[in-house]
């Protein structure tokens, strides 16, 4: 009797684990399909076409040159400044904002994500005109390049590592502080250990950024080169393919070093931990938290706030005066561009809607894949952060020579698309050390009590990731809006012309009304991408419920 | 339990979204070729450049008159989309391309990106902006001016510079700003204005001499116009390459009516582009790409072509509007270069002046 419950039992087991092992395979299989189609496929097809006569002294002869040498540099160089100044810049912002009770606490950190979203075009102007406040004259490119950076990416420490703090749970740090161990101690040995997995993921995420940045080199820096500007450099002042696809493939394997040996890390020091989803802010109660608090808000004015109000500043401005007029044009037929403003933003709020749940299903599938130990999943992981740092010439001219099927490359379709493979990895970054780090024996448990799979993810996966898949969702959605990457290379059809398309049109021809609008555009997609924002955080704070 | 099936809904999803997008594209093109209930119910494709705009009721004019319905698709700037077209060449995108012009034109030539066609309607056109006389591979659609523009009150009548050796004096030191040959396509015809001007031997002189008198180079027309021009409120440069055109875009698109432009124009700084469509080799449809052709050199369509994209109609006959010819200055004697000599020396050139303004 006894013997055959317990065979019962491990045939119900060898059950679970083949059902787990063909889950496995069918989650990595769609992941890699998705890939593939979006980001594999179009660059293998790049390569052969431009790198067919490429011999290897051709390649020698390329690396070789001096001024590749300094665009790698550079291209290194302004990604790890970039990294380390959001990380700095970011971390209080985010320790603030999920430990303290203030007035305005939700708003500060929603506002962070604002300028994710701008055209590089105008984050430009808005760059330019704090350093006009600030009376600071003839910047330093590289200065320029990474205050640019950090005002376009400290979004991700915020809400990455932010939403990761929410969820350390306080009876840790109470635990230490009983057993007498100093704030500065608790901070840098029990906090900042725990939040590794969430600083490693925002890092990887801003680093690959920042390497493929394009617009900011190209208008801040000052002529300064990088791996991407000469890839485009070569691709389309010189029509030089070869030399073009050189740099293109070179970079794509640095990134995939990169990201592969993030994935590696990743898995080293994400540990399963305590995990509440309750509030655990405190308030405010010592004159040092006090300046502390407020040091922090500081930063966030002049890194995010004083660009912003720049650019308001300039959408209100009508004539000698202010006024409104700029926005209520928005919704006024355009002597350039056919359509209202207005139609432009629609078009963008449909495409980025579709982005979105494509880039989180698809990323919630990943993930699932990836979580597991083995190979095939570190790869899958290095995969699937790739395309923040695949060259978007290189990516967008692929496109070009794969979807010629019924021109599927210039229909409005393949925008969602492309934008959804930009907003996977940003997904996955937000949402992959929320998953490690739930407690494997909180699974076990459930199993064994007799919860069925979906009943785990429902009550138990879901609640303690949730949030990290809204703050993914929000970043996949403001890339979408904000329009960066290989779509900025694709041909577009007259009737999907979107609001970045918009600004940079409005922008490009002398008059002061075309330039009002345009920057009455970047405020409304701005201000769209700040509500989101301040939405999803109000829902995150209305609920309670708490898991050890 | 709830939550699960949201779950399973995203992944529904995620498997319509990629079967849609799949379609899309055939649903879209059925759905503007609807339209055209004439004769030959024909779509042909037209790519162009970022900047291009047309009244869509001049399209349903030629829909009209051919029964062919126009699709058009933007391939990004000028140099994007020429780009573009020669890696695409096998495959092309669309039947038409407009928006290549002299500093490109010898490059897509090179690469046999076009098909002969001489519209009966060249007649009309002047035998200076016809480039490619002999074999017709490309139509002159447009021309216009790449000249150095200043700000009227920072530099009054008189004041103003009046040439481009004047650009170097000291008299004009740091107020001028251009843009990167490299990045952008003013600033290409602005090196290309100097090197006609100078000689293949004099430019680079005069370009150190530019440098000592603190020249800005931008990346674009949009950052210098508007970040260092004093046209955006941001710069305080006083001289900025544009366009001849440029005051009467300043005019038409002002926040309060003007009776005249801020800005102003130095006639011999002037560098002629001239913009031409072709007819792409691979194209199924060359006789209603014809039509299109002779339709963008007609009388309708040449007629919008001032005020939508602040550049001349190349057929002399096109009637040009007041709110354009009032403001926007004509140059009787732009600098040139030919074709062949700017595509033969591109590299070369920018290459120098690389070294001269960056070393």
């Amino acid at each position: 009797m006894k013997s055959c419950s317990s065979r019962k039992r491990w045939r119900l087991a060898k059950n679970v684990t083949i059902k787990n092992r063909r889950n496995q395979l069918v989650f990595t299989s769609v992941t890699f399909l998705f890939l593939a189609v979006t980001l594999l496929w179009p660059l293998a097809n790049l390569f052969t076409t431009t790198l067919a006569d490429v011999s290897i002294s051709d390649l020698k002869e390329t690396f070789a040159r001096s001024s590749l040498q300094k665009a790698v540099r550079l291209t290194f160089i302004q990604a790890a400044f970039s990294t380390i100044a959001a990380l700095a810049i970011g971390l209080p912002v985010a320790h603030v904002t999920t430990r303290y009770k203030f007035w305005g606490c939700t708003a500060l950190r929603s506002i962070t994500v604002v300028p994710f979203v701008i055209p590089t075009l105008v984050a430009a102007v808005a760059i330019r005109s704090t350093f006009d406040f600030f009376g600071v004259d003839d910047v330093n490119p590289l200065f320029a390049i990474v205050a640019a950076h950090v005002f376009m990416s400290i979004a991700i420490v915020t809400k990455i590592v932010g939403g990761f703090w929410a969820t350390l749970h306080p009876a840790l740090d109470e635990a230490a502080q009983l057993l007498g161990a100093t704030p500065w101690r608790r901070f840098v040995r029990l906090q900042l250990r725990l939040l590794r997995p969430a600083i490693a993921a925002a890092a990887t995420v801003i680093f690959l950024f920042s390497m493929t940045s394009f617009g900011v080199i190209r208008l801040l820096g000052r002529n300064s080169r990088t791996l991407e500007t000469e890839i485009y450099r070569y691709a389309i002042a010189r029509t030089d393919f070869e030399t073009a696809g050189i740099l293109a493939l070179l970079q794509v394997v640095l990134v995939a070093v990169l990201a592969y040996v993030a994935a590696r890390l990743q898995r080293r020091i994400s540990t399963p931990r305590h995990q509440t989803v309750t509030h655990t802010k405190q308030k405010i109660m010592t004159w040092r938290q006090r300046i502390y608090v407020l040091a922090v808000c500081v930063s966030v004015v002049v890194t995010v706030i004083v660009p912003m109000a720049a650019l308001v500043e300039k959408s209100l401005r009508v004539g000698e005066q202010f006024g409104l007029a700029n926005y209520r044009r928005l919704s006024q037929p355009n002597d350039l561009l056919n359509v209202t403003p207005l139609d432009t933003l629609l078009k963008s709020l449909l495409f980025a809607a579709a982005a979105t749940l494509l880039a989180t299903a698809v990323a919630g599938i990943a993930v699932a894949a990836i979580r597991h130990h083995g190979s095939a999943a570190r790869i899958l992981e290095t995969l699937v952060f790739l395309p923040l740092g695949v060259s978007s010439v290189a990516l967008g001219f692929g496109y070009l020579v794969t979807f010629t099927f019924a021109e599927f490359r210039s229909s409005p379709w393949v925008l969602p698309l492309s934008h959804a493979l930009l907003g996977l990895p940003l997904v996955a970054a937000a949402a992959l050390p929320a998953l490690r780090s739930i407690n494997p024996t909180l699974l076990w448990s459930a199993t064994t009590l007799g919860a069925s799979p979906t009943r785990i993810v429902s009550s138990i996966v879901w609640p303690l990731t949730r949030q990290a898949f809204f703050a993914g969702a929000l970043f996949a959605a403001a890339v979408s809006l904000g329009e960066f990457g290989a779509a900025s290379f694709l041909s577009r059809s007259d009737t999907s012309l979107t609001a970045p398309l918009a600004i940079y049109r409005l922008s490009s021809q002398p008059g002061d009304v075309l330039r009002g609008q345009a920057m009455a555009l970047s405020v409304t997609l701005a201000a769209i991408v700040g509500l989101l924002s301040y939405v999803a955080e109000k829902m995150r704070s209305a609920r309670t419920a708490s898991i050890f | 339990m709830k939550k699960s099936l949201w779950l399973g809904f995203l992944v529904l999803l995620a498997a319509c979204g990629s079967s849609t997008s799949e379609t899309g594209a055939d649903g879209d093109k059925t759905s503007t070729s609807g339209k055209s209930t004439a004769n030959e119910d024909q779509t042909v494709r037209l790519i162009t450049h970022d900047s291009f705009d047309m009244d869509p009721q001049v399209w349903e004019t030629f829909t009209d008159e051919s029964g062919i319905t126009v699709e058009v698709i933007k391939g990004g700037d000028a140099g994007e989309l020429v780009s573009k077209s020669i890696l695409t060449k096998d495959n092309p995108e669309a039947d038409v391309l407009f928006g290549i012009d002299n500093s490109f034109l010898q490059r897509g030539l090179d690469n046999e990106l076009f098909v002969s066609y001489e519209s009966p309607t060249l007649a009309d056109v002047p035998q200076t902006l016809q480039l490619d006389a002999e074999q017709n591979r490309v139509t002159p659609i447009d021309f216009g001016d790449v000249c150095v523009n200043y700000w009227k009150d920072a530099l009054p009548e008189g004041k103003a510079p009046q040439s481009l050796e004047d650009l170097a004096k000291p008299a004009f030191a740091s107020t001028f700003v251009t843009q990167n040959p490299e990045t952008s396509s003013p600033g290409f015809a602005f090196l290309l204005a100097t090197i006609s001007h100078f000689g293949e031997d004099g430019w680079q002189d005069y370009w150190k001499n530019l440098k000592t008198n603190g020249v800005e180079v931008s990346t674009g027309w949009e950052d210098a116009y508007y970040g260092e021009f004093l046209a955006g409120g941001e710069g305080d440069k006083a001289l900025v390459t544009s366009y001849a055109s440029s005051p009467a875009a300043e005019v038409l698109f002002a926040e309060e009516p003007l009776t005249q432009a801020p800005t102003g124009v130095l006639d011999d700084t002037c560098f002629r582009q001239i913009e031409f469509a072709g007819i792409l080799q691979g194209t199924e449809k060359t006789e209603a790409a014809q039509q299109l052709v002779d339709f963008m050199l007609s009388e309708p369509f040449q007629q919008e072509i001032p005020l939508k994209m602040f550049v001349s109609p190349a057929n002399s006959k096109a009637t040009i509007p007041a709110e354009f010819s009032d403001h926007a200055v004509s140059i009787d004697e732009p600098l040139v270069l030919d074709p062949e000599t700017i595509e033969a020396n591109r590299d070369k050139w920018t290459q120098q002046w690389n070294e001269i303004v960056f070393q």
